[in-house]
């Protein structure tokens, strides 16, 4: 469904949206954010795919997951996930406290803080797609969920299109073992008019 | 000075109520959790400065802004917000805020207080 030259314009363009939400992440947590390549994928929903490709090794347990769904006719929905016992640890590096107690269980403080971190970081990816396609787009509340991974998958992408498009991402905080992982899903008709403008960028370039 | 902090968030509420509150020692700081709660706050207490945030339940934060356009104030507006979009932040500037991209961090704080010390 894209040709490589478009997807290696998506990745470029992601890898860029994905850069510019790390270097946020890096500003709150004051330390140095390490990505990985974004992965692009067309994933066929109707059909039996693996899923556990989405989801990383270090995601399959429990997990927290701060997302946001967006738009109407350009729609999908974007996904901040973390490993459910490296949420205290993130949350007091953002937060710039620490009191010292080994305090296991997340509390409503905790809960509130990846919210806004995950509004913040999937902000900045969906909300410059949003510029690049010249659509406004509307967001919903975020919302905060532990899953347990894979188990919980179908939470993780609800959208029934035919065809998803599916970029995702890993990353790593440096100087802690902080690891989480980006999952930004679309909807047919939003990949159609992303193809469209990226097709317009190539026709500049390429002629 | 009277402070108006509106956003769904706990975590902002109290990180911008403390940031704000540390360097206006004297300000009376309130605080609504969306667009309607912070539309029945202005009203009563006719704050100096308003912090908004965009995206929130019940009001979010354009309708509110559109609100207080209607309203005679001399309210200075903020809008604290995620929202990367040209668009928004457009939107934002014409209806007669000014824009704050989240996060909030210590250089945005600085950069807020200097906004409102040169207002007031």
């Amino acid at each position: 469904m894209l040709n490589e030259q478009q997807k290696d314009a998506l990745r470029e363009y992601m890898g860029m949206y994905i850069g510019q939400a790390a270097s946020l992440l890096s500003d709150m947590v004051e330390k140095r954010v390490n990505l990985t390549i974004p992965d692009i994928q067309i994933i066929d929903y109707k059909k039996d795919f693996d899923k556990l490709e989405l989801i990383p090794s270090f995601l399959q347990s429990f997990v927290v997951s701060s997302s946001i769904e967006f738009g109407e006719t350009f729609s999908g929905e974007a996904r901040l996930i973390f490993p459910k016992e490296k949420i205290k640890e993130l949350v007091k590096l953002c937060l710039g406290e620490d009191d010292g107690q080994e305090v296991t269980k997340l509390t409503d403080m905790d809960f509130d803080a990846i919210k806004e971190i995950g509004n913040i970081i999937l902000n900045a990816i969906v909300g410059s797609i949003g510029n690049l396609v010249e659509v406004r787009l509307e967001y919903s509340i975020p919302e905060v969920n532990v899953l347990y991974l894979p188990d919980d998958i179908k939470q993780v992408i609800v959208k029934n299109d035919v065809y998803l498009l599916v970029i995702r991402n890993s990353f790593t905080v440096d100087e802690t073992n902080i690891d989480g992982a980006i999952i930004v899903v679309l909807s047919m008709e939003a990949i159609s008019e992303l193809v469209t403008k990226i097709d317009g960028v190539l026709v500049d370039l390429y002629g | 000075m009277k402070i108006l902090i509106v956003d769904d968030s706990k975590l902002m509420q109290k990180t911008i109520a403390k940031i704000l509150g540390n360097k206006f020692l004297n300000a009376e700081i309130s605080l609504a959790s969306n667009g309607e709660e912070g539309f029945a706050l202005f009203k009563e207490i006719q704050p100096d400065v308003v912090t908004i945030d965009l995206l929130m339940p019940v009001m979010n934060g354009i309708e509110l802004l559109k609100l207080l356009s209607k309203e005679q104030h001399n309210s200075k507006l903020f809008v604290l917000s995620a929202d990367v979009q040209k668009v928004v932040q457009e939107e934002v500037k014409a209806l007669g805020a000014t824009f704050i991209a989240k996060p909030f961090t210590e250089e945005k704080a600085v950069e807020l207080v200097t906004m409102i010390q040169k207002s007031s």
